[in-house]
């Protein structure tokens, strides 16, 4: 079996939307951009979980309560993330062949 | 090789509600602007979110049966069941005909799996529950 990306396009996706919403929603108020900066800096930990380490789970699971915050646009970061923990479930299923 | 069974799509009554939520967010927003002159700016975002749910989730396969294991993911941002056929003990529909809940042994454990059933056609609900048991020779 091929291995499994690791991140994909919607997670990449997701966090420009946010810096940009966060960007200009901190435009108009500047509280308002101290507090989006805290799930944009727990995205951009999970990006690097995500990136730049093998703790892949743990990146997805950070990536996808912080997009959480962002809802409605934030659906695309949480579903990105979905994606990256079903691919994982994924190879441990066939791996082990038991189940979830 | 994996054979694929058969598969269990979204169905159009899903999809006319989602799309119905979008049309009334958006007549609330034209009747919120003619009474107060003033865009709810919430509205259209909302409308154009179910719009794209609305998309995104048509013919969207749910459901998948494949030669040793169901695939499952009933929402998008769901997460994804893998159950094989010989891990199920037993399958039970509840009596709204929304839940099918497996049981299913896994590492010497018996738990117990739900899978919602709300965006599959009502008469396609049967057939999928007697194919599961049928498949794991639970009949």
């Amino acid at each position: 079996m091929k291995p499994k990306k690791k991140t994909n396009n919607l997670i990449y996706i997701a966090f420009a939307i946010h810096v940009v919403l966060t960007l200009l929603a901190g435009a108009e108020e500047e509280i308002i951009l101290y507090i989006m900066l805290v799930p944009l800096a727990a995205n951009l930990v999970g990006l690097y979980f995500l990136r730049f380490t093998d703790k892949i789970k743990l990146g997805a699971k950070i990536f996808m309560v912080s997009s959480f915050l962002f809802i409605p646009i934030g659906l695309v970061g949480v579903v990105g993330s979905r994606k990256v923990l079903d691919n994982l479930s994924e190879q441990e299923f066939f791996k082990n062949g038991g189940n979830d | 090789m994996v054979v694929m069974i058969r598969e269990f799509k979204s169905s159009d009554t899903q999809f006319n509600t989602f799309i119905g939520i979008a049309i009334f967010a958006i007549i609330a927003t034209v009747i919120a602007y003619m009474i107060s002159n003033i865009i709810i700016i919430m509205l259209p975002i909302f409308a154009i979110l179910w719009a794209v749910i609305a998309f995104w989730n048509k013919d969207r396969i749910l459901i998948t049966l494949h030669e040793d294991y169901l695939e499952a993911k009933e929402a998008i941002a769901a997460k994804k069941k893998l159950i094989r056929y010989s891990d199920i003990s037993d399958a039970e529909l509840h009596k709204s005909g929304r839940i099918l809940t497996l049981y299913v042994r896994s590492n010497g454990v018996n738990k117990k799996t739900q899978i919602r059933l709300n965006s599959i056609e009502k008469n396609e609900r049967k057939v999928l529950v007697n194919s599961i048991k049928s498949i794991a020779k639970l009949l």
